[in-house]
């Protein structure tokens, strides 16, 4: 079941991202490109949820592939990492869990607003992790390069 | 040189500063100024940025040392097209080092472009309406939040300067922007509230503050880290206080 609302999400996402890239005043050219992140991120996450359980394994996937992306894309625009990564990752911030947390704090539901609140760390988390692993590994490769390109003058 | 070497500082700041108010990470802007620090022939440079603050010391080679301190107030934003020209500047700044008056020249163009806030109406207005549809929303309810995130930008226009700080806006703007979601509730029962809620709390989520800040404390920024998590955190807390506000005082209506 390749289904609509999977379908309805990766579009909005790219569209929520492109959003995100009008607000944070990056180069008009690159609109399009953040639009596709946000819904690699979105891909990814959901792709993920199907192998693990609960959200940090797969939010922290997506934070790894998303850096990843936006390394990519600033070696080729020669551009700073981090304008491609935020507003390519705009769709997994855990808008909906806090909101959820609050009603069920609204409510009166603690047991409920635990859950919420756990994931809503849990996905900032997962997020930085992926995304700390791939810059550090990113790091690593770039000075091995240069170490060896000054070796070999 | 040597003469000029407290102007480079007095720029270097002014640098610094760009860089953290338009969403660099501490270690980029750490990292530029001790760059540019050495290609205008300082013997050692010691930067030590924090997010409220930024202090260098400078030893030159004929072994004085100057050093200068920041205080950095505003929040810290995103404006990456300054962030992209800023990097770009200390990167010819390396590869080359200009004169103080041409890099001040510089950066005095480069502060001068504030971000067009029609950009950010339109950005506001395109995030608000597909995240609202993205968590399960219908198009009404797009398109009821795209209207709530024009008076959550409209108070960050006029309400911002007046708030004492960011904390006191984030409470403001996300109970005005409730209490109008509510308002379209009561009178259009169909709406999906939650759904609406959730899109216009996209735009105020401290999410990627939270996210940077867990990055800085795992790659060693630990203070900035731990600060920007405290300030995450309250303004999390307080967004969420707005909202909750607004539904309790038109549940009481």
């Amino acid at each position: 079941m390749i289904d609509t609302q999977l379908f309805v999400q990766l579009i909005t996402a790219a569209a929520g991202s492109a959003g995100f890239g009008l607000l944070f005043h990056i180069k008009k050219r690159y609109i399009g490109l953040v639009g596709i992140g946000g819904m690699i991120g979105w891909l990814v996450y959901v792709f993920c949820t199907g192998i693990w359980d609960g959200v940090f394994l797969p939010s922290l996937a997506a934070g790894f592939i998303v850096d990843v992306y936006a390394e990519i894309l600033a070696r080729i625009c020669k551009e700073t990492s981090t304008s491609f990564f935020v507003t390519s990752i705009i769709p997994l911030v855990p808008g909906s869990t806090l909101f959820y947390c609050m009603s069920s704090i609204v409510e009166g539901n603690n047991h409920m607003a635990l859950i919420y609140g756990r994931d809503t760390f849990y996905f900032a988390l997962g997020i930085a992790v992926g995304m700390s692993a791939a810059w550090s590994i990113c790091y690593f490769g770039r000075t091995v390069r240069n170490r060896a390109e000054e070796s070999s003058h | 040189m040597q003469p000029a070497a407290t102007s480079y500082l007095h720029a270097f700041l002014d640098i610094g500063e760009a860089l953290l108010c338009s969403g660099a990470e501490i270690f980029r802007v750490e990292d530029t100024i001790n760059r540019m620090g050495y290609a205008c022939g300082a013997s050692q440079m010691n930067v030590f940025v924090i997010t409220s603050s930024i202090v260098i010391t400078m030893e030159l080679p004929d072994g004085n040392a100057r050093t200068q301190t920041r205080r950095v107030r505003s929040d810290s934003g995103n404006d990456f097209a300054r962030l992209e020209k800023i990097n770009d500047l200390s990167r010819r700044f390396c590869a080359n080092p200009m004169t103080v008056d041409e890099l001040r020249h510089e950066i005095d163009i480069i502060n001068s472009k504030k971000p067009s806030i029609m950009g950010q109406l339109a950005g506001s207005i395109l995030a608000a309406f597909s995240f609202a549809i993205f968590y399960g929303g219908n198009i009404t309810d797009g398109i009821v939040a795209a209207v709530a995130s024009v008076i959550i930008w409209a108070s960050q226009i006029w309400l911002r300067p007046v708030c004492m700080n960011g904390v006191t806006f984030q409470f403001v703007a996300s109970f005005i922007a409730g209490c109008f979601i509510c308002a379209m509730k009561c009178l259009f029962p169909s709406l999906h509230m939650d759904k609406i809620m959730i899109g216009d709390i996209m735009l105020l989520i401290p999410g990627l503050m939270s996210t940077h800040a867990i990055r800085d404390i795992l790659i060693g920024d630990t203070i900035s880290g731990v600060m920007r998590f405290i300030e995450a955190m309250l303004l999390a807390a307080v967004l969420a206080l707005g909202f909750i506000g607004a539904i309790c005082l038109f549940r009481y209506i």
